[in-house]
């Protein structure tokens, strides 16, 4: 390639081709566990495990900045537009894109330590479909007491605490390290043997 | 003047496929003119063509010596996103070479990459539809279209963005008949207009009369060249002592066969009744046989044209859509269809879908790893895997693959083999191998099908014939002497 | 009549997401029902338009009088999670569907062209959305051929080896997707695609009446309902 520096076409079509197998993964799963609230919860963390092999597969591909960040924004504008999340989920993609681009370019794009690491925030996204029912809490609050009652309000604020956010972050955090390895092995095991990574 | 000039040119990979490289090519082509590389598969042609569009090393990476140039200027000079002004590509799949999922929007795409007015795109890609007469496929769904009418619009997008020279790698390979048929119409409507065409190929009969010159290339380098006389001229052995396909039908006629069996002498055999097939939204069905029987022990060709229903059959036959009813029977007993669907077996036409694991070995034992009782060793050697015991099945080549696939299900038990299509885009000798794999398999399992297009193949190793055609059975036939007559009228691509 | 561009389309999806995220009272629900249910109309999907109308009615029914009926507390919070926090995506949800349903992908990347937005997004995302039947297609394959292999992908599977139950599905599906990919790419080269000149496209973008009309509305009502809370 004539210039590393700057995104070429190659690597822009390369971005769509992987963010596609992304979502079609994503979306399956999400569409065969859906049918219990608890596994809703617990998506961010599922999706952080499956999709690790795909996500890991793609970075062995990047070599200029910029890639990471546009897929991460191609999530967002997925989710946004097509599934009809909200704003806020649009930003925080793209933002954990740009972070972990800039986390994985600190390690030249050849660290796979640097890039698991890029991996491991990047599988935050999922968690942002929740911010809207977090930072929309009081103005929730205030439709289940028109609708419920204060006493029943109160006892709903003591169940789904505030805490359960961060919560969220550190499961997700731990799953993302086990589809790191799980990536790491699938990949030695298959990519590189076959010769395409 | 020169429309490609290739002097001292040699390419050589980075990674993996060294040997798909070329050494000192020499070659030059006039404008107006057209040139036929032949060759084995991984003889370098397709790398021929890619050091002229660029794709190598622009696309694939690698080392590039000597000098390219394009009409009269040096490729080193012209930056990468202009050289489609120059040369536009045809490419052998029709499934991945397309950008958008309309057509119209498809034919304009080089036009809009090149930044034409919007007004002289329409005009340009009204011209090619009407040019190559595909107003039945204009603004259409492109997921919906054939192969073949995939392909079509990949050459009206080229078109439409008026380059000089075309380069065709394979743009044959994955079509049928009819579809080469109207191929054959827009190359010949290409060189009308004095376009400088270079294809590469290994079905050469539908560019007997079209191309000037024929180029065999063995192991990365130009062997030998011919004028079109003097290929014509050559004998089908002496083909394929370089592994070429026959350039005319009419060849393999004269040639011996030795199957003397006559209908009758068919004795084991399964019965098919009532085979249909309709899917929930369509008021028609897809499949309607009555009945139709199925030699044992035999080599089964199923033909038929793009979309009459062969897969279906296959699909049905080894329960694998669920949408096909059918009853089977063997001496009078009916075969139910979980017997069926465990003891059959499909060798994909895309076999990279069947292969699971990162050994052959381990691949051979998936999903029958309580199978202890046979010789694993013995199966693959029979096979010729036993020297890739250990490698990945992705690192194969397509033949070897196929091998892997026929191997894993021989492992496991299975008595009814079919393969849909193992042949298409394949040399000479890789058709021969897969023909002598088709005879190992012959005495291993009861039943032997191949969907396929490929005369050759049939005639090399096939011993009866079902011919199907808008999901009817039209005839079945052993490859007597009269079956030979019979299939080559359904292969002259001349009526 | 002629239809929305995409931009507009776009920017309804922006403004009701706005909307949403300041909070809305039923009654704005209502009004944002009415609008959007206008806008499926004028399409003539007016089977999709009836199916989302009941599916707020009944969410509404269902936190107006199911609610006060229930008393087991669990349930009552997973409901309200349904009939009260849900109904707020669900217009984010309808507006998508509307435009998901209603716009063709080269007038999308025409009008993006048109309003600026960047090749370095344009590329990817259309590439993306030409790829997503192919990525289906190869998992429909792939289904059919571990069915074949007997490689099972049932729930005793997923429990007990999960890591295998990824690999089986993601290893064949990477493999060939990648390889279409490869194709794709060096096909899409071929014809020139590159960020260095400005490129156009086939389709003319125009904006109309109906469009602005539709645009200062959605701007007009977000303003509303930041600023004067809304209905």
């Amino acid at each position: 390639m004539e210039n590393n520096n700057r995104l070429s076409a190659k690597d822009l079509i390369n971005t769509g081709i992987y963010t596609a197998i992304y979502a079609v993964v994503m979306f399956a799963f999400t569409i065969v566990t859906s049918f219990a609230p608890i596994t809703y919860v617990l998506l961010p963390a599922f999706l952080a495990i499956i999709c690790a092999p795909i996500y890991m597969l793609f970075i062995t591909k990047v070599k200029t900045f910029g890639m990471i960040t546009i897929m991460g924004i191609l999530i967002g504008i997925l989710m946004m537009f097509v599934t009809g999340n909200s704003w806020i989920m649009f930003v925080f993609c793209a933002l954990l894109g740009l972070i972990s681009d800039l986390i994985t370019k600190a390690g030249g794009y050849s660290s796979k330590s640097m890039a698991s690491f890029g991996y491991y925030i990047f599988s935050f996204w999922p968690i942002s479909s929740f911010f809207q029912i977090w930072f929309m809490r009081d103005k929730y609050f205030d439709t289940v007491v028109a609708s419920m009652g204060q006493n029943y309000a109160d006892g709903l604020k003591a169940i789904t605490p505030y805490w359960i956010i961060p919560v969220m972050f550190i499961y997700t955090f731990v799953a993302a390290i086990i589809g790191g390895l799980i990536a790491g092995k699938i990949n030695k095991k298959h990519f590189a043997k076959a010769g395409i990574a | 003047m020169e429309a490609i000039k290739l002097e001292n040119l040699s390419f050589s990979y980075n990674g993996q496929n060294l040997n798909n490289g070329i050494h000192n090519i020499n070659l030059s082509v006039k404008e107006g003119e057209c040139v036929l590389l032949v060759g084995t598969s991984g003889c370098g042609k397709s790398t021929v063509l890619r050091a002229i569009n660029g794709l190598a090393p622009y696309f694939y990476e690698g080392k590039l010596e000597g000098e390219v140039f394009l009409m009269g200027k040096s490729a080193k000079k012209i930056r990468f996103e202009n050289k489609s002004k120059i040369c536009g590509s045809v490419f052998q799949n029709p499934r991945s070479q397309f950008f958008y999922l309309n057509t119209s929007s498809e034919i304009a795409f080089g036009c809009e990459n090149q930044g034409l007015s919007q007004k002289e795109i329409e005009k340009r890609v009204n011209e090619s539809i009407k040019l190559f007469r595909i107003d039945n496929l204009a603004d259409r769904d492109i997921l919906k279209l054939s192969g073949g009418e995939k392909q079509k619009i990949a050459f009206a997008g080229i078109y439409a963005s008026r380059p000089d020279i075309y380069v065709l790698d394979e743009p044959s390979a994955n079509l049928d008949l009819d579809a080469i048929k109207d191929i054959k119409a827009i190359i010949k409507k290409i060189k009308e207009e004095k376009k400088t065409i270079i294809i590469a190929e290994h079905r050469l009969y539908y560019l007997m009369d079209i191309v000037d010159r024929i180029l065999y290339m063995d192991k990365g380098e130009i062997v030998e060249e011919f004028t079109l006389d003097e290929f014509k001229k050559l004998s089908s052995k002496e083909l394929r002592k370089r592994g070429l396909r026959a350039p005319d039908y009419r060849m393999l006629k004269k040639e011996a066969f030795n199957i003397t069996k006559k209908k009758s002498d068919f004795d084991e055999k399964l019965i098919l009744k009532d085979i249909t097939c309709q899917y929930k939204k369509s008021r028609f069905k897809t499949l309607n046989i009555k009945e139709c029987q199925l030699p044992l022990h035999e080599k089964i060709a199923i033909i038929g044209h793009n979309g009459a229903g062969k897969s279906t059959f296959v699909n049905g036959f080894c329960g694998m859509n669920k949408n096909v009813k059918a009853r089977v029977y063997k001496d009078g007993k009916l075969i139910p269809l979980r017997k069926r669907v465990r003891e059959s077996f499909e060798v994909f036409q895309e076999v990279n879908h069947q292969l699971f694991t990162n050994s052959v070995e381990e691949e051979v034992s998936l999903g029958s790893e309580d199978n202890t009782g046979k010789n694993k060793l013995e199966l693959l050697s029979s096979l010729g895997l036993k020297d890739f015991l250990d490698t990945h099945p992705m690192a194969l080549s397509g033949g070897q693959k196929q091998r892997v696939a026929i191997a894993s299900a021989l492992y496991s038990g299975r008595r009814m083999i079919c393969l849909d299509e193992p042949t298409s885009g394949l040399d000479y000798r890789q058709m021969d191998k897969v023909a002598g794999l088709l005879d190992t398999l012959q005495s291993k399992v009861d039943l032997t099908m191949v969907i396929t297009h490929d005369l050759e193949l049939i005639l090399k190793t096939c011993t009866y014939v079902l011919h199907i055609e808008n999901g009817q059975l039209v005839e079945e036939y052993p490859l007597d002497k009269e079956g030979r007559e019979k299939l080559f009228s359904f292969f002259d691509y001349e009526k | 009549m002629k239809s929305l561009d995409s931009t507009t389309k776009i920017l309804c999806i922006i403004a009701v997401n706005l909307i949403i995220t300041f909070g809305i009272s039923i009654k704005m629900e209502f009004f944002i029902l009415a609008c959007l249910s206008l806008l499926f109309l004028t399409y003539g999907k007016i089977r999709k338009c009836l199916v989302y109308i009941l599916i707020f009615a009944f969410m509404i029914f269902g936190d107006k009088v199911l609610l006060h009926y229930i008393t087991i507390d669990w349930l009552v919070s997973f409901l309200c999670l349904i009939f009260i926090t849900f109904r707020k995506f669900f217009f984010c949800i309808m507006t998508a569907d509307f435009f998901i349903s209603t716009t063709k992908i080269n007038e999308l990347i025409a009008s993006l062209e048109k309003i600026h937005i960047p090749q370095v997004i344009i590329i990817p995302l259309a590439v993306l959305i030409r790829f997503f039947p192919t990525v289906k297609e190869e998992w429909e394959h792939i289904r059919a051929a571990m069915h074949m292999r007997n490689i099972g992908t049932g729930f005793k599977e997923v429990v007990f080896h999960p890591v295998k139950t990824i690999e089986y599905m993601l290893v064949p599906l990477l493999f060939s997707t990648v390889k279409i990919g490869e194709e794709l790419s060096a096909a899409a080269l071929a014809r020139g695609i590159g960020m260095e000149k400005k490129r156009t496209n086939l389709y003319k973008v125009s904006f109309n009446m109906a469009d602005y009309l539709v645009m200062i509305f959605s701007l007009a009502m977000v303003i509303f309902q930041k600023i004067y809370g809304g209905f």
